[in-house]
């Protein structure tokens, strides 16, 4: 039989806030356990929450990025359920009033309708060791922005690849809007996955089954297409899907029964009486949109219509904040796009290994290019200037000029040069005079480049033997 | 001149002017508490009380002139004191000690109190007769066999009983008023907001104030003007400015004083009807203006207040739970039995019966028609209190029904006990401040109380009355 | 109230009771749903009152002090390695 597959995300980003969302620890992972923490963290009795303004801030910046409506008053629930990494037994969160609701995000010329983001604490982390399991409250109180696609609401997100394209976007959208590190190893985002089927066109959903807590994409994708599997064959089957949650085991590549409907914990939300209302007027959220800086969608259509990049090339350079930003830079500092856009994509990705930094100023780059440009310096020897201030405090000029790498001799002393070699190779130029043989020019071109020491243009000199000896 | 008789006022001013040391005053008072151990008003003197009254006496020497310079201080067993046992009345909390201090016990010391010990209150100030205590009953100070009020019972015998000049309790539904009324004194419940609640044990977040129990007026307004004002560690205590409490006009002869004729029906039949007659008839003899003023949805503020308190208390009281810092049971095996074993063996009965109530109003299917109903109730009382104080500037009614009651013989149906807070919950619910002063007498000659109540923030016009008629009553 | 209902309850209170405690819990609960279904049942609407603080009014971002972990655990029933024990969770 042929299924509509229906994807909800749920997908936890902690926010980059130098403090944590309701106390002024540090925001800060690994750290030694326990060490980021004050009584707020550990729920001490008589500690209350003191609402951090950046967190909400961030959270209304994620959502101006995707078209979302800001709340004008958001309000702060709790969200009572016994855990050990949550030491106050409920969890600060947000359900009637969220800080954004109804955005989009486009993947594949479709807008994903998302029902919203609200802003909530991250719990604390469990390390099992043999027979018991330790609690570190660090991570306690770290601000978390969950989003939570519209699935209810077409279109869907109907495949792995969907899920991936979305989530892959979300995450460039949070680096982009500098709301959030979102790296993966480190658990800063973190996606709930719900998947129905339904017979091919029908209008009615099928039952939701829901994973939780999937960590790095890969795993996503995996876990999607074993469970729109799992369910085909169970429909395919006579059977019917039970409502319930399920925990994926990567190393297995399978996932299990974590709990059913039936034994679904009741939250028991209310209002958090310690916190007061947020109001969000018109021109905090003015404020906000103008600090925006540009998202990756709006990027690329300035490098491809206005740069003249490719499509290809804008990507490699958007897939990294860092590196459209350093790009951004650079052409900010010479207006040469494209040529740039090449050195970047070519030299500069070569140099960087690791998601390391990238290890020369953009003045330096600027100032190798522009003097490439000015057949001032060999690209040969650009190359290996680069090498040599790449991770240095060192002066790109400074260098070139005290290495002799500039191509700055006289005309008159290049063609005294050429003319020594000609005399010197006679033989060959001879040679070259009968056969015509490409390979011959070029070698006499080394020669004269050899004897230069690297400083004459072999273009020029290629020009000028030519002009000698045709 | 008997030092544990004279007010916090007076004993300050002794010992800046150097008649008494703090040292003396301290020790006498610690005396007091020793020979009255049978009321079980205090739980514990701390052992560095006269060393913190020394240290005092040296910085008093080098000039410090604080509000409380000298005077000692006794604080409610739920308020964090750094390095001391926090107990909360509760088996649960019997070893736990603070790490951190109050907000309130920071101010109390930058104004120069010593802080000489915890009382006894029923467990997380749930009660009103501190006979919820896993720590013995307290007795009433003027009657052995009787209540002395709750939950704050210990702090307001201990004032009663001249064991300080001034004490802390908190307040969620009349656990400062009604004690005061009980034993005789001054007991204020300040608006919501007026003072910070970092380091005060939660019950019920919404409704929680720290309140000031004193033998007279000018104690208790100087008390509030150390204890209030922001707190960055508190978002729900006020930006508000802080009036200068103890620098009154005492002449009241502009204040018009609103009657509520709900609370004259509510009190039919009572001892406190005949008692709230008498007030007003007092008041207007002098001179003070009455006028009648209407709170058409008074008598719904008691279940609303059974709704809101248990269902903030359920979650404030999970975190309790044997894993972080209370007793853990040491049979449980694994975490779910942590949990219930720890939670079972550390609560008390009324504290596990709110806990169950809580949670009853807040599952779904349920939270609607309680939690939010009851909150949405709420804001009509507020605007019925606001709609009332636009004819008049104190609304008086009574503390309690009647009089102290003997010891253990209230407590088969819950809901009768709980139907003694209806006078005193409503300042809880609409965030208003409100005193109580001692006035009249019970059948069986036990002191009564009568509130003053006022608009938010307006804590000076409640004490320039407060003030007048304590004056007029020649105290 | 039935006794389903309140062993309900006490699960999602994290609390135990003995046969004899639920009988006696079940008889109090009548009276005190009795007393709360005067709130359910009245014929009075209201609006909550809401009170707000401006986002510009919140905390700044600014680091402050945290506590020294032997400080922060000292309370604590079970620490090995600078954390909180507890007997080993199955997720």
């Amino acid at each position: 039989m042929q299924y509509d597959v229906v994807i909800g995300l749920e997908v936890h980003a902690e926010l980059n806030t130098k403090t944590k969302c309701f106390c002024s620890c540090k925001n800060q992972y690994g750290q030694s356990p326990n060490s980021n923490c004050c009584p707020v963290c550990v729920g001490l009795p008589g500690a209350l929450p003191v609402l951090n303004g950046e967190a909400v801030k961030k959270t209304i910046k994620a959502g101006l990025a995707m078209g979302f409506e800001i709340n004008k008053t958001a309000i702060f629930e709790r969200k009572n359920y016994f855990y050990p990494d949550l030491p106050k037994a409920y969890q600060i969160s947000q359900l009637e009033k969220p800080i954004c609701i109804n955005g989009s995000l486009r993947i594949f010329d479709k807008d994903i309708p998302i029902n919203r983001i609200h802003l909530e604490e991250d719990a604390g982390k469990l390390i099992h060791q043999g027979n018991i399991s330790m609690i570190d409250y660090n991570r306690g109180g770290v601000p978390l922005i969950e989003l939570v696609t519209d699935a209810l609401k077409e279109p869907h997100i109907e495949s792995a690849d969907e899920a991936i394209e979305f989530l892959t976007k979300l995450r460039q959208i949070y680096i982009y809007a500098g709301v959030a590190e979102c790296e993966l190893e480190k658990g800063q985002m973190r996606a709930d996955v719900n998947i129905s089927l339904k017979p091919k066109g029908s209008a009615e959903y099928g039952v939701k089954v829901e994973m939780k807590n999937i960590m790095g994409f890969k795993s996503v994708y995996r876990a999607i297409n074993y469970e729109i599997n799992r369910q085909k064959e169970i429909l395919d089957d006579g059977g019917t899907i039970l409502q319930e949650t399920r925990k994926w085991d990567d190393e297995k590549g399978e996932s299990f029964t974590l709990r059913t409907k039936e034994n679904s914990e009741d939250y028991r939300y209310f209002p958090d009486p310690d916190l007061i209302a947020i109001h969000i007027s018109d021109e905090d959220i003015e404020e906000i949109k103008k600090s925006l800086s540009p998202l990756p969608d709006q990027l690329k259509q300035i490098y491809t219509s206005n740069y003249g990049l490719s499509e290809y090339d804008a990507d490699v350079i958007l897939a990294d904040k860092k590196i459209s930003d350093f790009y951004n830079q650079c052409v900010a500092l010479y207006p040469q796009p494209k040529t740039i856009a090449n050195w970047i994509t070519t030299e500069i990705l070569a140099r960087i290994k690791n998601n390391e930094d990238i290890a020369i100023s953009g003045e330096n780059l600027i100032w190798i290019i522009k003097t490439v440009d000015e057949k001032k310096l060999q690209r040969n020897n650009a190359k290996e200037l680069l090498s040599i201030i790449w991770g240095t405090d060192l002066d790109a000029q400074t260098e070139a000029k005290s290495r002799g790498l500039l191509s700055d001799l006289d005309q008159s002393v290049i063609l005294g040069i050429l003319d020594n070699v000609l005399k010197e190779k006679a033989e060959v130029v001879e040679q070259y005079k009968r056969e015509k043989d490409p390979k011959i020019l070029n070698f006499l071109v080394g020669q004269v480049m050899k004897a230069s020491l690297g400083k004459a243009n072999a273009q020029e000199i290629m020009q000028i033997l030519r002009e000698k000896l045709n | 001149m008997e030092i544990i008789k004279l007010s916090a006022l007076e004993i300050r001013e002794k010992i800046l002017s150097g008649e008494l040391s703090s040292e003396e005053v301290t020790t006498a008072f610690i005396d007091q508490i020793n020979k009255n151990q049978k009321y079980n008003a205090v739980l514990e003197v701390f052992d560095d009380a006269i060393l913190q009254a020394k240290t005092m006496d040296e910085k008093i020497k080098n000039g410090f002139k604080g509000k409380l310079a000298g005077v000692p201080i006794i604080i409610k067993d739920n308020i964090l004191y750094e390095g001391k046992i926090c107990s909360c009345g509760s088996e649960f909390l019997k070893d736990y000690v603070a790490q951190y201090n109050a907000t309130v016990i920071d101010k109390l010391l930058q104004a120069g109190a010593v802080i000489i010990a915890r009382a006894n209150m029923d467990e997380f100030a749930m009660g009103s007769s501190t006979e919820n205590s896993a720590f013995g009953i307290t007795h009433n100070p003027l009657d052995f066999d009787r209540v002395p009020g709750g939950s704050s019972g210990g702090s307001s015998a201990a004032v009663a009983l001249d064991m300080c000049p001034i004490a802390l309790g908190t307040e969620t539904g009349g656990s400062v008023r009604q004690p005061a009324s009980y034993c005789g004194i001054y007991g204020l419940k300040p608006s919501y907001g007026r003072i910070s609640r970092y380091g005060v044990v939660a019950f019920a977040s919404s409704l929680d104030q720290v309140g000031i129990f004193s033998k007279n007026v000018y104690d208790n307004a100087l008390m509030l003007e150390v204890l209030a004002g922001e707190d960055k560690n508190d978002m729900t205590c006020a930006k508000v400015a802080v009036d200068d409490y103890t620098n009154g006009d005492w002449s009241c002869k502009k204040i018009k004083v609103g009657l509520p004729k709900e609370i004259l029906n509510l009190a039919k039949g009572l001892p406190c009807e005949e008692n709230l007659k008498n007030f007003v008839k007092w008041l207007k003899s002098k001179e003070i203006e009455i006028v009648d003023i209407s709170l058409p949805n008074i008598d719904i503020a008691l279940p609303v207040y059974y709704i809101i308190a248990p269902a903030e208390a359920t979650s404030n009281l999970a975190r309790f739970d044997g894993v972080k810092y209370t007793s853990r049971a040491k049979n449980a095996k694994n975490l779910d039995e942590i949990y219930k074993m720890s939670r079972s063996e550390g609560f008390g009965k009324e504290v596990k019966r709110r806990i169950m109530l809580g949670n009853y109003v807040l599952s779904s299917g349920y939270y609607d028609a309680y939690y939010k109903k009851a909150k949405r109730i709420q804001g009509e009382l507020i605007k019925q209190f606001n709609r009332a104080f636009e004819s008049c500037d104190i609304i008086i009614m009574p503390t309690t029904l009647a009089e102290a009651y003997k010891i253990g013989s209230k407590s088969d149906n819950p809901v009768d006990t709980y139907k003694e807070d209806i006078f005193t919950v409503t300042a809880n619910i609409v965030g208003i401040p409100s005193l109580s002063i001692p006035f009249g007498k019970g059948e069986h000659g036990m002191p009564l109380g009568v509130q003053l109540m006022a608009r938010k923030f307006n804590e000076k016009t409640i004490y320039n009355l407060a003030k007048f008629l304590e004056e007029e009553r020649g105290e | 109230m039935d006794i389903k209902e309140i062993e309900h309850l006490a699960q999602l209170s994290k609390l135990e009771f003995s046969p004899e405690e639920m009988e006696s819990f079940s008889k109090e609960f009548e009276h005190l749903v009795e007393f709360a279904d005067i709130v359910k049942n009245a014929d009075l609407q209201g609006e909550q009152n809401i009170q707000t603080i401006d986002l510009g009014k919140l905390r700044d971002d600014e680091i402050g002090k945290s506590t020294p972990t032997e400080i922060l655990l000292k309370d604590s029933p079970l620490v090995k390695q600078d954390c909180i024990v507890v007997p080993r969770i199955m997720e």
